[in-house]
């Protein structure tokens, strides 16, 4: 009973500190008009994906000196098939026998089917190869399958970890992108993660990432924008590629099914 | 030769005497003497684009001189005459005297 | 200490400024190497050749009233002469250890006076964009841009 009302309290805490920060900050966030000066111009993050992670596409490696782009060039082109591949995942994997997401099938196709030690989930290279396959995909619809038996299972994860309350602040995805939606935290506004919620506009988070992040001077994937989260908001970081990322990278991503991928993305 | 640079126009097809906007990256930390590492805590030594010059066939068109503030990644912006067919070199210079150097061709229709 | 009295305040704070390590370090002092340590006045002295700027709607210059973060704040001048007219363009962030922060030398081939390009901005200061006239005079506009803290993570 006791920590019921803790949590209660601390509930009401986090709540009415957003309603505090809204009454003083009112329309002190950056405009839509002023975000378009960002957008005009080369994003770097293009020139990574193109430069690094074409490069290492086509970079014969392993044993057999195989490149992604041996298998997955046919005619001069990318093959449809893996140009579109990024608006697909996280999905079922048959090699891996469970639902994974791309930075992972990268890993499997190089250790499968290159024969070499794959690059790490929060190495520059795997970053860079994801990026260029989603840069390859701009366009295409998100799809996320969310209906077959072992992805509901994963979506209802997912969600579930978007609504856990964990660490020092109490806090959940949920506070901030449902409950706090429409408020301004820092000077940003705090938006849903898909297309509305409540009524208030979303920013379909997943038709953006991997994103070049301004401010850290590097792209980042979905899963490691969701460690930077948890860190600032003092929850303990989930390692990439668990079982409880995976989950929650395909519940925010199922989010956003029909948007159009606009990867990679701008961000501060 | 040199850093990862691109450069772009817009728009993509032109005609002879338009008048074209030109956008280029170049993929350089832009180290200013005073950010610092994160692993050691020490300021890391300055290194950062100083010069870039831009060529439209054998003419030096543009100039610019570039301070440690400019953003890492430094993107410079700016409008071209295209009254001939002829490529368009950039070189950029950093202080401690790497080159790097992009050329396209410019072809109006 | 109410946390949440401690809070508010730090959110109601009118000059707020970005928390990314480069930005904290370009508001220590400059040591000399890298970034020369000089006030707005003096860079402008420097660079413009002790010539003073007048105002002028000639020069736009385009940029966030609030920038999303100041590691990267985008700059768009334009200049309303024609381009024979327009020798260069001068950039300065008000605030910054050294406030003079790029000149673009222009030709009678660019067609047109603009230049963009994206700066770091220490904290929340006047931006100033110069155009250099072929006959020796200077024409200026200025912006104030407000720098946030930049968010979560």
């Amino acid at each position: 009973m006791k920590k019921k009302i803790i949590t209660g309290i601390m509930s009401v805490a986090a709540a009415a500190f957003f309603i505090n920060v809204n009454a003083e900050e009112a329309g002190q966030a950056i405009s839509e008009e002023d975000w378009k000066l960002y957008q005009e111009g080369i994003n770097p993050g293009e020139v990574f994906a193109e430069e690094v992670g074409g490069a290492l596409f086509e970079k014969p490696m392993g044993p057999k000196k195989l490149s992604c782009a041996s298998c997955h060039v046919k005619n001069g082109d990318v093959e449809e098939r893996v140009a579109t591949a990024a608006a697909y995942y996280p999905k079922y994997d048959k090699d891996a026998k469970t639902i994974i997401n791309l930075e992972q099938r990268i890993q499997i196709c190089q250790s499968k089917y290159q024969g070499v030690k794959p690059f790490s989930l929060k190495s520059k290279e795997n970053t860079a190869l994801t990026t260029y396959l989603f840069y390859l995909a701009q366009g295409t619809k998100i799809n996320v399958d969310t209906k077959s038996p072992l992805a509901k299972e994963f979506y209802k994860y997912g969600r579930y970890i978007f609504t856990l309350k964990r660490g020092k602040r109490n806090l959940s995805c949920q506070v901030c992108h449902e409950f706090a939606a429409g408020k301004v935290l820092r000077m940003q506004w705090l938006k849903p993660l898909g297309f509305e919620y409540n009524g208030i506009k979303g920013t379909t988070a997943a038709d953006h990432w991997p994103a070049f992040r301004m401010t850290k001077n590097k792209v980042q994937t979905l899963q490691q924008r969701f460690q930077g989260c948890m860190k600032q908001s003092k929850q303990k970081i989930l390692p990439l590629g668990s079982k409880e990322m995976v989950a929650l990278e395909l519940y925010v991503k199922s989010l956003s099914n029909g948007a159009e991928l606009k990867t990679p993305g701008l961000r501060r | 030769m040199g850093r990862t640079a691109l450069i772009r126009v817009k728009p993509r097809r032109y005609k002879k005497g338009d008048i074209i906007r030109v956008d280029s990256v170049i993929m350089h930390p832009m180290y200013n003497g005073i950010i610092k590492d994160k692993k050691t805590g020490k300021p890391i030594p300055p290194h950062y684009i100083t010069d870039v010059e831009v060529y439209y066939g054998d003419q030096l068109v543009t100039k610019i001189n570039v301070n440690a503030s400019v953003s890492a990644n430094p993107y410079f912006s700016f409008n071209l005459k295209v009254d001939k067919e002829a490529p368009l070199k950039m070189v950029w210079k950093d202080n401690k005297g790497e080159v790097t150097e992009k050329t396209i061709k410019i072809k109006p229709h | 200490m109410n946390r949440r009295k401690f809070l508010k305040t730090v959110a109601i704070s009118g000059a707020v400024v970005a928390v990314s390590p480069s930005l904290v370090n370009l508001k220590a002092e400059a040591k000399g190497e890298g970034l020369k340590k000089r006030s707005l006045e003096e860079a402008m002295k420097d660079v413009l050749k002790g010539k003073k700027p007048v105002e002028s709607d000639k020069v736009k210059l385009i940029a966030p009233s609030i920038a999303e973060n100041g590691a990267v704040v985008p700059i768009k001048v334009n200049v309303a002469e024609p381009i024979e007219n327009v020798k260069a363009i001068h950039i300065f962030a008000e605030k910054n250890p050294d406030p003079w922060t790029v000149s673009v030398n222009l030709t009678p081939q660019n067609g047109k006076a603009y230049f963009a390009t994206r700066i770091r901005l220490a904290k929340t200061m006047d931006v100033i964009a110069v155009a250099e006239l072929k006959d020796g005079s200077m024409i200026m506009a200025k912006k104030a841009i407000k720098v946030t803290i930049g968010g979560c993570g």
